[in-house]
């Protein structure tokens, strides 16, 4: 036993609430602590100190007479107006809290439980609504279109709910299949080629396009837009499949030359595209800039560390004979 | 001599005054009334341990402000 549960147990063994077992046990600590025999002394001593000065208990006659006086004094008191009496209920609702802060904790974690099931089973009511809503529209959708071609729904623009009554106006917009038809010198017909060579859907779609702009710009038929050489450009970088990318360097072959960012891109793809297929082609769209400065680097770092060892041979080749060609 | 006890008599006083009420309360209890601790905690809302340390408590206040007394 250390002196602390010792001192505990003085207090108690002074005022007779000790048991027995830990009497001795406090006994067996005093006779070995030169401390505690001292504290005990201390408060014996309190005891009798304390017991010189009795608290005085209040005639009886006064406690009746001093409570007569308090219940008449209350009684005279003239009632309280409404917002003293909210004022006073708020003070004790908030008193009470600050003695039961248990509760009051209790309190908080109920309401956020209940704010939580009630906003989740909002949300899945709210979910199935909007399901419902989208199964109903989809027939509604087809029936306004008719006999024509099924309409799909592009977007809700708004919605409104007249008054008084379960009638809601939706505006919505839809994707209407149509065709067009033209020639290839068509400005319009070029913008959807365009749109079309960045259609992530379909490769074929893709295929199509690129292919179509390319031969446009390879036979010089007013390729000078730069829209389309930024289309073949894009699509040799970003296309995924390796017939698209090479149908884009055919078509930006008349521009190596003349165009700066034509030529990057191309020295982009020798070194980086995983198709060496392609890769020999762009060496040999390069030729005619074998001597540009860029070019030589690139052309001498695929002959050190392209994977492909005919690559390497072709592009060491063609250093060796660029000062031929200078 | 009775001023001895008047003087006394207000530095017990002072020195119960300055205990909380819930501490003051428990040892007059406890020291005057000679109640039982388990009581005192029924009558408190409380455990028979919390009125022990609050009894515990108690008299190390009083004996602090009582030093020069003994």
């Amino acid at each position: 036993m250390n002196c602390e549960v010792a001192h505990e147990r003085i207090v108690t063994a002074a005022y007779g609430e000790l048991a027995d077992e830990q009497m001795h046990e406090l006994d067996r600590h005093m006779t070995s602590c030169p401390e505690c025999p001292r504290e005990r002394e201390q408060l014996l001593a309190l005891k009798v100190l304390m017991d010189a000065h009795p608290v005085v208990e209040p005639d009886a006659n006064l406690v009746a007479r001093s409570r007569l006086r308090l219940e008449e004094a209350l009684d005279a008191l003239p009632p309280l107006r409404w917002f003293e009496r909210l004022g006073q209920r708020i003070t004790n609702s908030f008193a009470s809290l600050q003695a039961a802060p248990v509760a009051a904790c209790l309190l908080l974690v109920v309401g956020l439980g209940t704010g939580s099931l009630g906003g989740y089973r909002l949300a899945e009511n709210r979910a199935v609504r909007i399901t419902a809503a989208r199964g109903a529209v989809q027939p509604a959708a087809a029936s306004m279109a008719g006999n024509a071609a099924p309409a799909e729904i592009a977007n809700i623009s708004s919605i409104v709910q007249q008054p008084n009554s379960h009638m809601v106006e939706v505006h919505y917009n839809q994707l209407v299949p149509q065709q067009i038809e033209g020639s290839l010198d068509d400005p319009s017909i070029r913008q959807l080629l365009m749109l079309a060579s960045q259609n992530s859907a379909s490769a074929g779609v893709r295929d199509d396009s690129v292919g179509l702009l390319a031969a446009e710009c390879k036979a010089g038929h007013g390729c000078k837009a730069e829209g389309i050489r930024d289309a073949l450009m894009v699509a040799l970088r970003y296309d995924k499949n390796s017939g698209v990318r090479e149908k884009a360097l055919q078509g930006l072959e008349p521009y190596v030359t003349e165009d700066v960012r034509v030529r990057d891109a191309v020295l982009e793809a020798l070194l980086y595209d995983g198709d060496p297929k392609i890769r020999t082609a762009a060496i040999n769209i390069l030729e005619p800039v074998q001597g540009d400065t860029s070019v030589r680097q690139v052309l001498n770092s695929v002959a050190n560390s392209d994977r492909s060892p005919y690559i390497r041979t072709v592009s060491r080749q063609v250093l060796d004979r660029v000062p031929e060609i200078q | 001599m009775s001023d001895d006890r008047k003087v006394l008599g207000e530095r017990i006083e002072t020195a119960l005054e300055k205990l909380t009420p819930r501490e003051r309360m428990v040892f007059e209890l406890k020291h005057y009334q000679g109640l039982r601790l388990r009581t005192i905690g029924e009558m408190l809302s409380t455990t028979e341990e919390t009125a022990k340390n609050t009894l515990f408590r108690a008299t190390k206040k009083l004996r602090t402000q009582l030093a020069g007394l003994r």
